[in-house]
């Protein structure tokens, strides 16, 4: 306050500030000594000894006594020494009076720098100075309230449009906002914020409202008066109910404003609210309850997206490529809830920034730590046992989050009613460290670690273990405000081993692994009001070893065969341009351009020219030096997407995108197997091409609260894998020949209504979809029904889900939740003969037969403590039942020759009502 | 001062602490149950062809079938009047003859073991197949066949050994008939002679059996990744205590076959995809036909493959006396005229103090030893 302020404010707002020249003139100092004296005592001498005059609610200090003791102080120091660590604020304004208040602080002046933002500064006004924590969560209510004026005042507001840029925030935590969408309503013109929260809205002059939403924080909006291009930062709050029942508010006007389409935004909120077997919150399984996802059985975790296969997902986990996102056999997946912040899930606009995977982008991100202060959370479950420390390494600026999760699951599997399980060992841990270091307003770092661990012992002797490591850096930098940039280093590994010891002579290790090493360069450039470039470049370097077969133990007679490991690079640069036509028309366009190479040293199997690959046909080998270019493969990918609005609250989008992906998963098994192989692109397995159109229709009813959507597409792939019968894909020198190489089309509708607000929410969808394959070769001997269209595994056309909540006060909610699905395809036997002395089944052309249709009901009770907001520890008990109709769903259906004779059997996993009840409290 | 403590609530709040407690009651259950498979109405029937050319000197047997419905209780349909031969690539041509019950032959031949053979067969409606061309597998001798008691198992095993001291075989099939012979509970010692109208004493023994079975599930070995063509203490057969074939006398005879790594990779994808365990992460079931094709329609299934080999055998003879004698309800008494129109199996008779006779009579079970599906006639190599 010993600063001058600047004149010409004082002339702009009209006032002569008598503070101002108190400041300046020597002010009169206070002595005085009080012994357990009444406040209206100390108001008296202080009024009498300095001018001032006190405004105050008398009751609210007729019980309160102070002791004080000062000598030659300011009012304010004096000021300062009684209120310090009360909950009472003072304000002296400009004719010397003081306001006293509970809790907010009256504010006397006007922002500084409010009509002159170039030389708005550090002024240290009584009323913006460095506000508390809490009193920031107070002021944010004023910041709602009051008119924001942006840019050069006029006098005259000429017609057109402005820009406003800045940052969209945590209040509490100082972590950028990310895809919060800030639109006005009329017209309706809106974005949402990037990676960094930042955001560019391009809106008409004058007054307008700018509401700010997104999911998991309270809903806020500015009053602005927009003169020309400037700057508006918005700081958001959490919502105080952040237990279950929690008003999710994201995608709600991206649904209807954004280019976007196909995609789902779901936060660690969502995820809690579904019901899972085992009660822990699991991100794949919710991800799956959505329209247009699939997986083969209930056990799985592996996605299939809008008919694609489970290889085809790229699955980010703060930018680090997870190969294997399951612990367990499939039955939790791979990510700890309680250091998830959100996923993202695109599946039919797939941003010109990603590639390398034909169907689906999962984007996971962490929570940054708390940057305030030091948190501990866990939790104990059935299977799991977690605990998150979270804090700051230096306060505001840098900050961990240090999470571990571990499971003590073998009891459980014991418990298995199946002899081949129940003889079996599981166990699992995980880890994660997240560090984010902002190094000053225009730079952040983020470093992630992962690393996941499973091993189990299945049928007593085999043991089966599989580990993720993965760590990413990623620094974040803006050059200025219209260009910005993210550069991202990453590093996978995932390994397997099994390794058999119950023949001394056959005992043998087995393990593959893969290695991926990548760079990327993210740089977004708003280049004009309308047009937002996106591009970048990204560089891949895989190494895998396909693997290695060693003897274990001295007596064992096996021969070490290791095959060749396997090296490529992949690499790819984009661009891409968001194009706001008008307020009704947006465009995004963009290009991205990848480029393959598989390299050497390796020895290539070689073929006789015109014959099929097969084993019997090989006729050599090639050998390539270190280095050496094998094969190399590359070609545009085009990404296209147009919103064109047709009235309020109702759009239509078109978008159009084609993919490549070099590397693929090499499965003939029902479900995701532990031995998968991963494999890239060679001379036999073609890179497969993916080009997809989607068209959506999407309205939002009664104030964004209800958001219908409907979707179609239709895809086509080529060279889709697909395996001949009975070929092992474990240590085969001859991969090649046991692939069967396919096209594949997959088209269906979309249909979905969602509320995630009020007292009732959830969401509704139904899926029509069919996916299809056909064998390139039709002639070849090994086609499958006679090289005509089959239906792939996981083709189950009608697919309905219910996620409702019912909230039937603050403290009690009702989960319902509701799955069916046709049943999924199967080869059955339609026919038996006898040969040497044993009969044998011979199977129908293959996937034409459907198992039993699947339908699940779940049920979840939440029940709360009360909500004040001052108790020290919150407490609830959820009581859920997964399946609780008992339905003994066939997971699989399959065919035995059991002495003689052919038996068919059904398999269901959770086939019978499973109750949980969950303690939690937290303080 | 005043409202110090809500203050400090507040520098807590959202500070959060969280712990979790689950207290679950929880039971998972994965339950396997009977599955019906729909009714697949498939009236086409195919070729099963069985059997394999024996290069050594045994004669060498070919059965023709037809396939049927999965849910078929009758006997296959044979296939008769079809014209079988065995065709050298070197020109030479043996053919078969026709037995009756869809059954071919062909006696030993001198064959030239150098070249390759195929299978060629017109049926009576005209169809021509034929086999690819396959190389002669020589069949190294089974060295040994050896068994061990598991009692953690209750079961007696039967392993084979072998080797192929030139590396050349690496794959191997076997195959097994176990005899054994066993009593009935109880020995008969009368007959009703229905000529006579009268209880005659019994001529033949009933009360000693000897069965054989078959193997039925397809038994495979590979030495393809070791570094020595050596299988040691293979499992042939697993023989629970409790069937009581081990009381008496026990004897296996197990067949060895060398294959071509073409005819492992068939009777491999056939026992995988009828014998499959349902484990979650088995292959997808896929068609196994074979390497014999309808010359005019190459699409047609014909199921069997055709092989050119010659056989090992070995046979051993155990008395390991494991099991219990059979156990059976006393048997009945009866008076001679209500034994002869009774239906049971007549024991003995006797003569009780008072001078009256009667007759002891049982089941078939506890007493015909053929009713558990043997033969009394002893085996010729049975010692």
């Amino acid at each position: 306050m010993k600063i001058l302020l600047p004149l010409f404010i004082l002339f702009s707002v009209g006032l002569f500030s008598k503070d101002a020249y108190a400041q300046s003139a020597p002010e009169k100092t206070i002595t005085m000594r009080l012994d357990s004296a009444r406040f209206n005592d100390f108001v008296k001498q202080v009024e009498s000894q300095t001018g001032y005059y006190f405004y105050y609610d008398a009751s609210k200090f007729d019980s309160l006594t102070l002791d004080l003791n000062v000598k030659d102080l300011t009012i304010r120091d004096v000021l300062d020494q009684v209120f310090k660590g009360s909950e009472f604020e003072y304000a002296i304004d400009a004719q010397k009076r003081i306001y006293i208040t509970q809790g907010q602080r009256i504010i006397t002046q006007l922002t500084p720098g409010l009509f002159e933002p170039d030389l708005a500064g550090d002024n240290g006004t009584v009323a913006y100075a460095g506000p508390e924590n809490d009193a920031k969560e107070r002021l944010l209510s004023t910041a709602e309230s009051k008119l924001h004026e942006i840019g050069i005042k006029k006098h005259r507001i000429t017609p057109g449009n402005s820009t406003i840029t800045g940052y969209v925030r945590n209040a509490v935590t100082g972590e950028p906002v990310i895809g919060a969408a800030v639109f006005i309503t009329s017209p309706s013109i809106g974005v949402t914020t990037d990676a960094l929260g930042l955001y560019a809205l391009t809106i008409p002059r004058g007054k307008q409202f700018v509401h700010i939403k997104s999911t998991g924080m309270r809903e806020t909006q500015r009053q602005v008066m927009l003169y020309s291009d400037g700057k508006l930062d918005v700081e958001m709050r959490e919502s105080v109910i952040a237990l279950k029942e929690v008003s999710v508010k994201a995608g709600m006007d991206k649904n209807v404003v954004g280019t976007q389409m196909g995609t789902v935004k779901l936060t660690i909120k969502n995820l809690k609210q579904v019901p899972t077997v085992f009660g822990e919150t699991d991100l794949l399984r919710t991800v799956l309850t959505l329209p247009g996802i699939k997986s083969v059985g209930e056990n799985s975790t592996g996605l299939n997206v809008r008919g694609g296969s489970t290889d085809q997902n790229l699955i980010q986990y703060n930018d680090a490529v997870i190969y294997n996102p399951s612990h367990l056999f499939g039955f939790f997946s791979a990510f700890n809830p309680d250091v998830l912040k959100d996923v993202e899930l695109y599946k039919s606009t797939i941003p010109a920034k990603f590639g390398g995977r034909l169907a689906s982008v999962l984007d996971i991100s962490s929570r940054d730590g708390n940057k305030k202060k030091f948190v501990a959370s866990g939790g104990i479950g059935l299977v799991t046992g977690r605990l998150t420390l979270e804090g700051p390494l230096v306060k505001d600026k840098t900050s961990f989050l240090l999470g571990g999760r571990s499971t003590y699951s073998s009891w459980l599997i014991k418990r298995l009613d199946n002899e081949n399980y129940n003889k079996s060992s599981a166990s699992f841990y995980d880890v994660n460290l997240h560090i984010s270091h902002e190094i000053n307003e225009k730079n952040s770092l983020f470093l992630t670690g992962y690393i996941s661990d499973d091993r189990f012992r299945l049928y007593g002797d085999t043991l089966y273990t599989y580990q993720n490591q993965l760590a990413s850096l990623k620094w974040k930098h803006t050059f200025n405000n219209r260009l910005y940039s993210v550069f991202t280093a990453a590093h996978t590994k995932y390994q397997y081993a099994m390794g058999a010891a119950g023949l001394p002579l056959n005992s043998f290790d087995l393990k593959f692994d893969i290695n991926q090493s990548n760079f990327k360069a993210d740089l977004s450039y708003v280049l004009h009001p309308k047009h937002t470039l996106d591009f970048g470049l990204s560089a891949i370097y895989y190494k895998l070893h396909p693997g290695s077969f060693q003897p274990k133990g001295t007596e064992s007679l096996i021969v070490p065969d290791v095959l060749e490991p396997e090296q490529g690079t992949e690499s790819a640069i984009y661009v891409e341009d968001k194009f706001e036509v008008s307020p009704r028309l947006s465009i995004t366009a963009g290009l991205r351009y990848s480029f393959y190479q598989y390299l050497g040293p390796r020895n290539v199997n070689t073929y006789v020219p015109g014959l099929p690959i097969e084993y019997i046909y090989q006729n050599g080998v090639k050998e390539y030096g270190a280095g050496k270019k094998i094969k190399s493969y590359g070609g545009p990918e085009y990404r296209a997407s147009v919103r064109y609005s047709v009235f309020d609250n109702l759009s239509l989008k078109v978008s159009y995108n084609t993919l490549r992906q070099y590397i693929h998963l090499l499965t003939n098994t029902m479900t995701v197997s532990p031995t998968d192989i991963w494999k890239l692109s060679d001379n036999y397995v073609k890179p497969q091409i993916g080009d997809q159109i989607s068209v959506g229709l999407y309205r939002n009813f009664r104030g964004n609260k209800v958001e219908v959507s409907l979707e179609g597409y239709y895809k086509n792939i080529q060279n889709f894998l697909d395996y001949k019968g009975g070929d092992s894909l474990i240590m085969n020198h001859n991969i090649e020949a046991a692939v069967l190489n396919t096209k594949a089309k997959a088209y269906g509708v979309e249909f979905m209504i969602k509320k995630m607000t009020g007292k009732l929410n959830g969401w509704v969808g139904y899926t029509y979809a069919r996916t299809l394959l056909r064998a390139i070769d039709r002639e070849s001997p090994d086609a499958p029904n006679d090289g005509n269209f089959y239906p792939s595994n996981y083709d189950k056309p009608h697919d309905f889900t219910l996620i409702s909540n019912y909230r039937f006060s603050h403290r009690v909610s009702f989960s319902f939740n509701f799955t069916y699905s046709t049943g999924r395809p199967y080869t059955p036997p339609i026919g038996k003969y006898l040969i040497d002395g044993s009969q044998r089944v011979y199977y129908a052309d293959r996937n034409q037969f459907r198992i039993p249709d699947y339908y699940r009901t779940d049920v979840s009770l939440n029940l709360e403590g009360n909500h004040r907001i001052k108790k020290l520890a919150h407490s609830s008990w959820t009581l859920a039942v997964y399946n609780v109709l008992g339905r003994k769903n066939p997971t699989s259906v399959y065919f035995q020759t059991v002495g003689g004779k052919v038996s068919g059997y059904q398999l269901s996993i959770f086939g019978q009502p499973i109750p949980t009840i969950t303690y939690n409290f937290r303080f | 001062m005043v409202a110090r403590k809500s203050f400090l609530v507040k520098k807590m709040h959202w500070g959060y602490q969280a712990m979790v407690f689950l207290a679950l009651i929880l039971i998972i259950y994965g339950c396997i149950e009977p599955f019906s498979p729909p009714e697949v109405n498939n009236t086409e029937s195919f070729l099963v062809v069985d059997g394999f050319l024996n290069v050594g000197s045994d004669t060498s047997r070919i059965t023709l079938r037809n396939t049927q419905n999965t849910n078929d209780d009758t006997r296959p349909v044979i296939e008769g009047g079809a014209r079988i031969s065995a065709e050298a690539e070197t020109g030479e041509k043996y053919d078969f003859e026709e037995k009756g019950q869809g059954v071919y032959l062909l006696p030993p031949v001198n064959f030239n073991m150098t070249t390759k053979y195929r299978l060629h067969i017109r049926r009576s409606n005209g169809r021509e197949y034929l086999s690819d061309y396959v190389v002669v597998t020589q069949t190294p001798p089974i060295d040994s066949l050896t068994y061990k008691l598991d009692l953690r198992r209750n079961a007696m095993i039967i392993y084979v050994n072998t080797h192929d001291p030139a590396n050349n075989t690496r794959f191997y099939r076997w195959k097994f008939e176990e005899t054994f012979e066993y009593k009935s509970a109880y020995f008969s010692g009368l007959v009703r002679d229905t000529e006579a109208g009268q209880i005659v004493p019994r001529r033949d023994d009933i009360s000693t059996c000897w069965n054989t079975l078959e193997s039925r599930d397809i038994k495979l070995g590979s030495t393809i990744k070791l570094n020595q063509d050596i299988i040691k203490d293979l499992p042939i057969n697993i023989i629970d205590i409790s069937t009581n074939k081990l009381f008496i006398k026990y004897s296996i005879l197990v067949r060895q076959y060398a294959l071509s790594r073409e005819a492992f990779e068939y009777w491999t994808d056939l026992s995988k995809t009828t014998q499959g365990t349902g484990s979650l992460f088995d292959p997808q079931p896929s068609q196994v036909t074979g390497n014999i094709k309808n010359t005019g329609d190459p699409k047609e299934l014909v199921f069997g493959y055709f092989s050119a080999v010659t056989e090992q055998k070995q046979r051993i003879f155990m008395t390991p006396a494991l099991g219990r004698s059979p156990m059976c309800l006393a048997p009945d008494t009866l008076t001679p005229d209500d034994a002869y129109k009774s239906y049971g199996v007549l024991l003995n008779s006797y003569i009780d103090a008072g001078g009256s006779t009667f007759i002891l009579s049982s089941s078939e079970d506890c007493a015909d030893c053929r009713s558990q599906g043997g033969t009394t006639t002893r085996p010729s190599f049975w010692k």
